[in-house]
């Protein structure tokens, strides 16, 4: 107990969990103010969500306290890179698929999540986006026919 | 007897060179749409509907059928690999399942599944051609109080999922709940926490929230320990369980299959719990239960077999009744009356072969899945054998391709991105998703459940504890509560104690 | 590794169609497996060889098919791109605060598939046995209806009722039909007002009572239960319909085009039995589809304004 600094608890898992479902708890609590309350017997579309934001309030405010009573769990650092990189692909992946087709959005997503990758390597990495181009326009589109074009009208087709 | 004359019927018309051959295509696609995340049953069926119009009708449904229990065979295999559960019923096996594959056991963890849902689908088939009229009428039984408290039930049994910190498990089930609430109010037709935006109005895809959570997390979280987990798994291990292995086995699957057959009966959304159900029962029961969520087979095997259990006998209601347990078979409906068959109790004495068609159809398609799923097994576990910066990107392919497909739609594809950055952060801060996603898809059918129970008895709560189905279920989480509670709390003295 | 990747690349290459001559997009603002994805993959293929293409259907589900019917306003009219709906589009219209296009003018009818017949049904141990019988039933109890939410077809059909009996009833909103029926069946719940093809089987076998269908004439699918003009409520009229439509501006020579491509496919024999086994009646050209779509609006919204059925 007396060897925490005060860094540990800030860095604290059980600290953060807590404050992330106060967050939400409340944030559903101010949202489902909108919505009618009723009663118990007769429920209106506000009953569940304040009860349920109440609930996750008060779990995370337990999760608090814990925190600052005893000693848990550290966090890690963040890799923020990395993470840009996988989120930002798979996001581009959904904004280009219609526009420039599945193919080209396909090898997109390769190439850029690969950089979140120290065994990162243009030629094979570009292989491997032809490769799943190819794999995903047989499968998706030859052979389950989704109604996406292979290549897209962006690039005048 | 009067049912070897009906089996013989059905195994009559399955056997059929055509039947049999549609049966494989069925069980192969089924398989096939499995694996890939995203792509599921429903719209797999949906597509190919048109294609079964030329066919005869027992013919038509074999194949559909076939890709329906096929689906929730593949879906696990993709969950065990690399911890995509594409299906709300793999979300458990991949707790163990995944474990297992880290472990370098990822071929006898696909074997258990497969084994696991093989017996449970011959053991449900025979329960089908042997109760399927009398448990129809059990179905009916189950009103709004009932299923209200099945869905207490389990979810206090989602609290057994988690492996950490009790508190923090409810509080994601809590969260869970919440997100299963966005969207229209079935009772007064008011969008809550939609933000305005149309695209949310029927709530967030399950798929959404597993791809993001389980795919983009773990992904990030993989890539962060860099070098350290170059591969999943060094090596390849044993692919078949050995005989101790199946020793272990023999009761969870036994028990799964129980559970399994007995919820996937209930057409309010029953079978979706069956795998969850099967977990936590283990994780209480089981001499090994200390190994839960660091690879233990039986958390493989149990929810396999009730999933793959329900998966058959939620075609109970819909054989014997016409009322359809799920929207897959919803379209099986659909496509029966498309074939000039109305669906109801008729079907079983109008149309024997139909009905004992499928029956015995089933279980050859278990038959093709096994054979058809054990050789690929060594394949498939090479392929975590594959240097993890190749395998990432091909995750991310087919979460993002199964995730667009879903509705044709960018949007769901930047709302997986977002779940993915909060699977990221629960991984961080040590939250469990899992029980999360059981929240999830609970919350709100307990909520309209609850809601409907009461208007229909008039406002009176009582209505929980007087229907006796409904209070024994209450009665079971109140007890199963404090057993989770137990440990944790001794714990807590003990550690009180220490210091 | 290397190699397999290049032949899976060539095999795409050469697998990958070349742009294909005419893509037709048949939109669904509804998910696959509903009534409404099921009749557009019914005429998809034959649709597309009358106009000498390929039909794709394309689901767009969501908020009461105006994720799907706003995606359809953004195309051009230029014949790729049609969009099967139903009755929804209406409905939808009155009942939604905002819908991000106008119903009545961004989209134009091009061919009614047809229309299906609802009626009421309940559950035999009410002990009613004809409309009259509810109308006295209701008065005395207030009764439960199943419905699919605020503003669905179940929802104004019972309220149809309840307004022209002049009684009040309990709404018990369902996510779909389905489980409507089975609390019906299991006898929790006293009526629902739904498709007669969805009823039917229930009716026939006796574990629901059909009272009247919402029409002026009787069903071809259960024939012995009475017409609401004969049963002596007349404004007891309520059927869907599922029609093919196009973003605005198309061409009337277009609209023709497609109208009479979908009706040569509808009128075929294998086609028009599956497309009435499924309820679906009285296929209607361009012409009478735009009546209908008028007669609709102007019926349904204001008397939705009037009974305050609004979902925010």
């Amino acid at each position: 107990m007396n060897s925490k600094a005060p860094g540990r608890i800030a860095g604290s898992k059980d600290l953060w969990s807590g404050l992330i479902f106060i967050a939400f708890g409340l944030l559903a609590m101010a949202l489902a103010r909108g919505y009618a309350m009723g009663h118990a017997g007769r429920m209106g579309p506000g009953y569940f969500p304040t009860a349920l934001g109440g609930v996750l309030a008060c779990i995370g405010l337990v999760l608090i306290v814990q925190a600052v009573l005893s000693s848990g769990e550290v966090i890690t650092g963040f890799a923020w890179r990395k993470a840009a990189l996988v989120l930002v692909a798979s996001g581009l992946f959904g904004v280009t698929v219609e526009g420039l087709g599945l193919a080209p959005s396909t090898a997109l997503l390769v190439m850029i999540s690969g950089l979140a990758s120290e065994q990162f390597r243009l030629w094979r990495f570009l292989a491997l986006a032809v490769g799943l181009s190819a794999f995903s326009v047989l499968t998706f589109i030859t052979l389950l026919s989704l109604p996406i074009p292979a290549f897209g009208p962006w690039l005048g087709f | 007897m009067e049912l070897f004359d009906n089996l013989a019927l059905g195994f009559s018309t399955a056997f059929t060179l055509t039947n049999l051959f549609y049966c494989l295509i069925g069980t192969i696609l089924g398989t096939a749409v499995g694996v890939l995340p995203g792509l599921g049953p429903l719209a797999t069926i949906a597509m190919l509907l048109p294609a079964t119009f030329a066919l005869p009708p027992v013919t038509a449904l074999i194949m559909l059928s076939g890709i329906y229990y096929g689906a929730q065979y593949g879906g696990s295999t993709t969950a065990i690999l690399v911890n995509l559960p594409g299906e709300s019923s793999s979300i458990v096996t991949a707790l163990d399942g995944y474990a297992m594959a880290r472990n370098g056991e990822a071929g006898k963890a696909l074997a258990t599944a497969a084994l696991g849902s093989f017996f449970a689908g011959c053991a449900a088939t025979l329960l089908l051609a042997l109760f399927a009229p009398p448990l129809a009428v059990v179905a009916l039984t189950f009103g709004p109080a009932e299923y209200f408290s099945l869905m207490v039930l389990g979810l206090v049994a989602s609290v057994v999922l988690a492996n950490g910190s009790v508190l923090k498990a409810v509080g994601m089930i809590v969260l869970g709940l919440l997100l299963g609430l966005i969207g229209l109010d079935v009772n007064s037709g008011i969008p809550r926490f939609t933000f305005g935006m149309p695209q949310l109005y029927d709530g967030v895809n399950f798929v959404v929230v597993a791809m993001g959570v389980f795919g983009l997390g773990e992904i990030i979280h993989n890539l962060e320990q860099g070098a350290a987990r170059s591969i999943i798994s060094r090596k390849i291990g044993e692919l078949m369980p050995t005989r101790a292995d199946l020793k272990r086995i023999v009761a969870p699957v036994l028990r799964g299959t129980f559970l399994g057959s007995a919820l996937g009966i209930l057409p309010g959304g029953g079978a979706m719990l069956a795998s969850f159900a099967a977990y936590a029962l283990e994780k209480k029961v089981s001499p090994n239960r200390a190994q839960f969520g660091k690879g233990a087979i039986e958390g493989v095997a149990a929810p396999e077999a009730a999933n793959n259990a329900g998966a058959q006998t939620s075609f109970v209601p819909m054989l014997t009744l016409g009322i359809p347990s799920n929207p897959v078979m919803a379209l099986m409906v659909g496509a029966m009356v498309i074939q000039g068959i109305q669906p109801g109790p008729a079907v079983l004495t109008e149309q024997p072969t139909l009905f004992w068609g499928i029956v015995a159809s089933m279980w050859i398609g278990n038959v093709f899945l096994v054979l058809l799923n054990l050789p690929l097994i060594g394949l498939w576990a090479r392929m975590i054998m594959v240097p993890y910066h190749y395998l990432f990107p091909t995750i991310l392919v087919f979460c993002a391709i199964g995730v667009f497909s879903l509705s044709n739609s960018t949007f769901d594809i930047v709302l997986m991105v977002g779940f993915g950055f909060f699977g990221y952060l629960c991984a961080k801060l040590g939250m469990e998703p899992a029980p999360m996603l059981l929240g999830f898809i609970i919350g709100p059918m307990m909520e309209e459940y609850l809601r409907r129970a009461l208007l229909l008895s008039r406002s009176d709560p009582m209505v929980f504890l007087q229907r006796p189905i409904s209070a024994a279920m209450l009665a079971i989480a109140a007890l199963l509560l404090v057993l989770v509670l137990l440990p944790s709390l001794q714990k807590k003295r003990a550690e009180a104690f220490q210091e | 590794m290397h190699r397999i990747i290049k032949v899976v690349a060539l095999a795409a290459i050469l697998a990958t169609p070349a742009k294909a001559a005419e893509t037709i997009k048949l939109l669904v603002p509804f998910a696959a497996g509903g009534p409404t994805d099921l009749f557009a993959r019914i005429i998809a293929p034959d649709l597309g060889k009358e106009l000498g293409g390929t039909v794709i259907v394309e689901n767009r589900g969501g908020a009461g098919g105006t994720i799907g019917t706003a995606a359809a306003t953004r195309e051009k009219a230029d014949g790729r791109t049609l969009l099967l709906t139903t009755s929804a589009l209406v409905l939808s219209a009155g009942t939604m605060a905002s819908v991000p296009y106008d119903a009545q003018r961004d989209v134009e009818p091009v061919y009614l598939l047809g229309e299906v017949q609802t009626m009421i049904a309940v559950r035999p141990s009410l002990g009613v046995n004809d409309l009259k019988g509810l109308v006295e039933k209701a008065k005395g109890t207030k009764l439960n209806y199943g419905s699919t939410g605020s503003g669905g077809t179940m929802h104004l059909g019972a309220e149809l009722f309840a307004k022209s009996a002049k009684v009040a009833m309990e709404q018990i909103a369902y996510r779909g039909a389905a489980p409507a029926l089975t609390d019906l069946i299991a006898g929790s719940v006293d009526l629902v007002n739904a498709d007669v093809p969805i009823l039917r089987q229930y009716v026939k076998d006796g574990r629901l009572k059909g009272l009247v269908i919402f029409d002026t004439k009787r069903s071809a699918l259960l024939p012995e239960i009475p017409s609401a003009t004969e049963a002596g409520m007349p404004d007891l009229m309520l059927t869907n319909w599922y029609g093919v439509l196009m973003p605005k501006g198309a061409s009337t020579a277009q609209k023709q085009k497609i109208a009479d491509a979908i009706a040569k496919v509808v009128k075929q024999p294998q086609i028009a039995a599956k497309l009435a086994d499924n309820g679906l009646e009285n296929p209607q050209d361009t012409a009478a589809f735009k009546a209908r779509l008028d007669a609709d609006f102007a019926r349904w919204l204001p008397w939705l304004k009037a009974n305050g059925i609004r979902a925010e």
